[in-house]
């Protein structure tokens, strides 16, 4: 089976190719906005097309589905499925499908939830990541000043913990910033 | 999302608005309600979104991606029968502009039709006669056909080239080949020699004609004067669960065709839209047709033609039921749509002369009484009781619709793949 991908950029290509060759089909990555579609489009008898949501070339794929009872045509519904999954690929991904009748729909509910998934996951860990890190640099502060409570004075943990959270009301501070400026300057004041 | 009340105390399901438009001369409506404030003081807080493909924009609005959009009038209508693309049920409540595309050939094509009858300069019956001539000669000399560009498949655009070619007797579909590319391509498309003419909405073909590539050979007005070229188009579903906003949306819009038909407004509208972040053409090129200037050739002065764009005037953002009409036939005549609808039940469903009136009424605007009208009837202006004129509606072929009958026009039509028993079987009460 082939799969023509077009005006998809390298960044979003790069992330597909790897489970599209997992998959055993084969893709084709036309990035040339002066690509003749009707002479690829003929040549390569793609059975699934993956276009750009914003490429100008949609309107030519269009006709070519209206000339050639054979060529890949728009889906933007699955028979008895949801929609939600081809609304997330445009949405999120900014990717179009298109595909000949003959693709089974199970098939091309899988490519697009694997599709979205790929895209989700490492979108998705990064955007977290880059949340996640000031929660985790605000632990390290809080259980570094609490190492240092507990190496100063001698105290326990919970004491540690106690002494740093009654600071924290008394400045009416949160309890990190008290940490930090416990660790940057080594006094409560 | 908690109940919202803009300035007038109307409550709007929803205020954040993105609309999706094309650069071409048309977008000038949402482009003027947004920029002369009149989305805002309908408590409208709208994002105008620049798309590339009329494809993707007709999916955006069914995903919901975009609330609503400026779209070829034939989109809705297509789209809610599935031709040309997957079926989505939209709605239109209005129309956007009047006219404003033309018939564009290469300067080598242009110089044949004129060798063959001088009269190609001014007269597009003549020139697609010459056209015809000069297919007939290409045949027998074993030349590859001539190819032609339009926008989209199910295009005004399509329909406007198809009648053209059709009224001296060339098939679209065998004598010449079609090609669909985007507006802002198709004067470097012909530039390169991949198409020897094209069919596309303004500014297209006065760029082509200043950079001295190609001559305007038939204007969408001397087609069919004053028909319908953009609608307002939204998702059924969308237009059900925001009524309000819907509304306000058509108040804007109505504000912004008001506005833009005036004479005095077209220059500025042509400094607006003629901006980077709208069309993103010199101003001089925008302005032309706008100031009601048709350049056809170059070396020659313009012609003035004041309706070249007409925005509001002629009742001309009323969604005419029969306007749909026209396209479905159209759809049928080029075999694009071959199983027989019910036409009236399909119209109906898609654009909304009701939710226009109430509009309308809001802004203490007159409008139509009546659906529909005959088409192809007038020369010149008409008043209507109780509303707003209409404007000449001739077609180049001499046509006349009655009300009602469609499918007995549709049957005059040449080279049409109609199969007008079985419309009639379906259609049968409907017609007169």
């Amino acid at each position: 089976m082939k799969l023509l991908l077009i005006d998809v950029d390298d960044i979003r290509a790069n992330k597909l190719a790897p489970i599209i060759a997992w998959t055993g089909i084969d893709m084709i990555t036309i990035n040339n906005s002066n690509a003749d579609i009707y002479q690829l489009v003929g040549e390569m008898h793609p059975e699934i097309i993956l276009v750009d949501t914003n490429s100008p070339n949609r309107d030519t794929l269009e006709h070519l589905a209206q000339l050639q009872k054979n060529a890949p045509r728009t889906v933007i519904k699955l028979e008895n499925t949801r929609s939600e999954g081809i609304n997330r690929l445009a949405a999120e991904a900014g990717i179009s499908l298109y595909a000949i009748d003959a693709v089974p729909t199970a098939l091309l509910q899988a490519l697009i939830d694997i599709a979205i998934a790929y895209f989700h996951s490492i979108d998705q860990l990064r955007y977290e990541a880059e949340h996640i890190k000031p929660i985790i640099e605000a632990r390290q502060a809080l259980n570094k000043a609490k190492k240092f409570i507990m190496e100063t004075y001698g105290l326990a943990e919970d004491q540690a913990s106690d002494l740093l959270s009654k600071n924290a009301d008394r400045q009416r501070k949160p309890i990190t910033e008290v940490a930090r400026q416990l660790l940057d300057t080594g006094s409560f004041i | 999302m908690g109940a919202i009340h803009n300035k007038n105390g109307l409550h709007l399901e929803k205020t954040d608005v993105t609309l999706g438009f094309i650069p071409l001369t048309d977008c000038a409506p949402l482009v003027i309600a947004h920029e002369k404030g009149y989305f805002a003081s309908e408590g409208l807080n709208v994002t105008l979104s620049r798309e590339v493909s009329w494809a993707g924009i007709r999916d955006k609005v069914g995903l919901g991606i975009l609330d609503g959009a400026q779209m070829l009038a034939s989109i809705p209508v297509a789209s809610r029968l599935g031709v040309g693309g997957p079926k989505i049920d939209m709605v239109s409540a209005m129309v956007l502009d009047l006219n404003g595309n033309a018939i564009t050939v290469n300067n080598q094509l242009y110089n044949h039709l004129y060798e063959i009858d001088s009269r190609s300069e001014f007269s597009p019956l003549i020139a697609a006669q010459a056209l015809q001539c000069l297919i007939e000669e290409n045949k027998r000399s074993k030349r590859p056909k001539l190819r032609f560009g339009v926008v989209y498949p199910c295009s005004t655009q399509s329909y406007e080239l198809r009648y053209w070619l059709a009224s001296a007797g060339i098939d679209p579909d065998r004598d010449v080949e079609i090609v669909v590319i985007p507006p802002p391509k198709m004067v470097t498309a012909m530039t390169d020699g991949d198409i020897h003419g094209f069919c596309v909405g303004e500014p297209w073909n006065t760029l082509a004609v200043q950079q001295q590539i190609g001559h305007v050979v038939a204007t969408k007005y001397q087609l069919w004067n004053n028909s319908p070229e953009k609608v307002f188009a939204v998702s059924e579903s969308w237009s059900k669960e925001n009524p309000a906003t819907h509304q306000a949306l058509l108040r804007a819009l109505i504000k912004a065709c008001i506005w833009l038909d005036k004479k005095e407004n077209r220059r500025l509208t042509a400094k607006i839209i003629s901006q980077a972040a709208y069309i993103a053409l010199p101003e001089e090129t925008v302005a032309l047709s706008l100031m009601g200037s048709s350049l056809k050739h170059h070396g020659l002065p313009p012609e003035k033609v004041e309706d070249f764009h007409v925005f509001h005037r002629y009742s001309a953002n009323f969604p005419w039921l029969n306007h749909a009409e026209w396209f479905i036939s159209q759809m049928y005549r080029w075999g694009q749509l071959t199983t027989p609808v019910n036409i009236e039940e399909t119209v109906a469903a898609v654009y909304k002369p009701g939710l226009f009136r109430i509009a309308a009424a809001a802004l203490g605007i007159e409008s139509p009484s009546i659906d529909r009208k005959t088409e192809g009837n007038l020369h010149e202006k008409m008043m209507l009781t109780k509303s707003q004129h209409i404007g000449p509606n001739q077609f180049l072929d001499g046509q006349i619709i009655s009300v009602g009958g469609i499918i007995k026009y549709l049957e005059k039509q040449n080279l049409s793949k109609a199969d007008i028993p079985a419309l009639r079987l379906i259609n049968a009460q409907k017609e007169v």
